[in-house]
């Protein structure tokens, strides 16, 4: 084979693949769009902010190539930072995410932040997560502010 | 020859950075405790003493005899304040008789500087009213009391109760 037959094989190689890259989808979108604020809470009191909270779920965006399987994680604090180094204990149980391909927060399907999920992005490859959780202060609990950061990651699957 | 096959290489490595392809995104958790609140007597409420039978007295509540609470919490909270206010002033099984609907309360820093909050109150009456941006409150109550004829001497009192509450404001 001449050199100039392997180049134009090499290159068809990479144009080939390239192809099959680019066919897989639009790069993958992430973007948070509202913190799970669970707004004031008492002392010695729990709360649980609901997912279907409108104004109290933390929400993302996703977008990414139509029809596509995707896999999630979250990685989720278990406590938030307050003033002077006090520290609020938050909790995730199994239901308190949920998975929307229509964006809606009326419809949604639970899925458990605690463990990877996967799910499928709809035919417009736009989806949204909605996240609750419940938020644990003791009786003696500093007064103030206190945060925490949730992240989220989407992996395309099976590219 | 070589240099092809390292294209040739390189070609096939790229289904790996595809398959890598991810996107992460953040956003906070974010709660605000409101800090237990605290009710503390600080004055009594002091009618003074009643020298003829049937005499009637009135402590207003920017009066120096007036009753006094602190209450300090979360700054800037709003709080529902409710009162359990007696009906009478006891000494044994002998009465001094308070007003029903003659309880007066002001809100302040201080006694001449405080508004009032009640006015001509009953019992279990409520009102809402904010914490300093210092996270404190001062309560100032006054009332009214009739001493009948023929009571014998003595100390009388009674108790005044103050309850707060967080309003979720």
């Amino acid at each position: 084979m001449s050199h100039h037959a392997l180049a134009a094989l090499a290159s068809a190689l990479l144009l080939a693949v390239a192809g099959r890259a680019e066919a897989q989808g639009r790069p993958l979108r992430l973007q948070g769009l509202q913190p799970l604020n669970f707004g004031d809470v008492l002392a010695g009191v729990p709360f649980h902010a609901l997912r279907t909270d409108p104004a109290r779920s933390g929400q993302f965006e996703l977008r990414g190539a139509k029809d596509v399987d995707l896999m999630l994680q979250f990685a989720l604090p278990d406590a938030m930072s307050g003033p002077g180094g006090a520290t609020l204990r938050l909790r995730f149980d199994a239901g308190d995410a949920g998975y929307s391909p229509t964006e809606s927060i009326t419809a949604q399907q639970p899925v458990d932040p605690r463990s990877p999920f996967t799910v499928r992005l709809p035919t417009n490859g736009k989806a949204r997560l909605f996240l609750g959780g419940t938020v644990e202060p003791t009786p003696d609990q500093r007064g103030g502010d206190y945060t925490a950061t949730v992240t989220l990651t989407v992996a395309y699957l099976g590219v | 020859m070589r240099k092809f096959f390292l294209l040739a290489l390189a070609a096939l490595a790229v289904p790996a950075v595809a398959s890598a392809q991810s996107a992460s995104g953040s956003i906070q958790a974010r709660a605000r405790v409101l800090g237990a609140i605290t009710v503390s007597p600080v004055t009594t409420l002091d009618f003074g003493d009643f020298l003829s039978a049937g005499a009637t007295k009135t402590v207003a509540p920017t009066d120096a005899t007036s009753g006094e609470f602190a209450v300090a919490g979360d700054p800037g909270a709003q709080l529902l304040l409710t009162f359990d206010f007696p009906a009478t002033l006891d000494n044994g099984l002998n009465q001094i008789t308070l007003g029903a609907n003659t309880w007066n309360v002001n809100v302040g820093a201080t006694r001449a500087g405080s508004a009032s909050l009640i006015a001509n109150g009953a019992d279990g009456a409520n009102a809402n009213s904010f914490l300093s941006a210092g996270g404190s409150l001062g309560v100032f109550v006054g009332g009214e009391a009739t001493a009948a004829a023929g009571l014998p001497a003595g100390v009388y009192t009674g108790t005044v109760g103050l309850t707060a509450a967080y309003t979720g404001l």
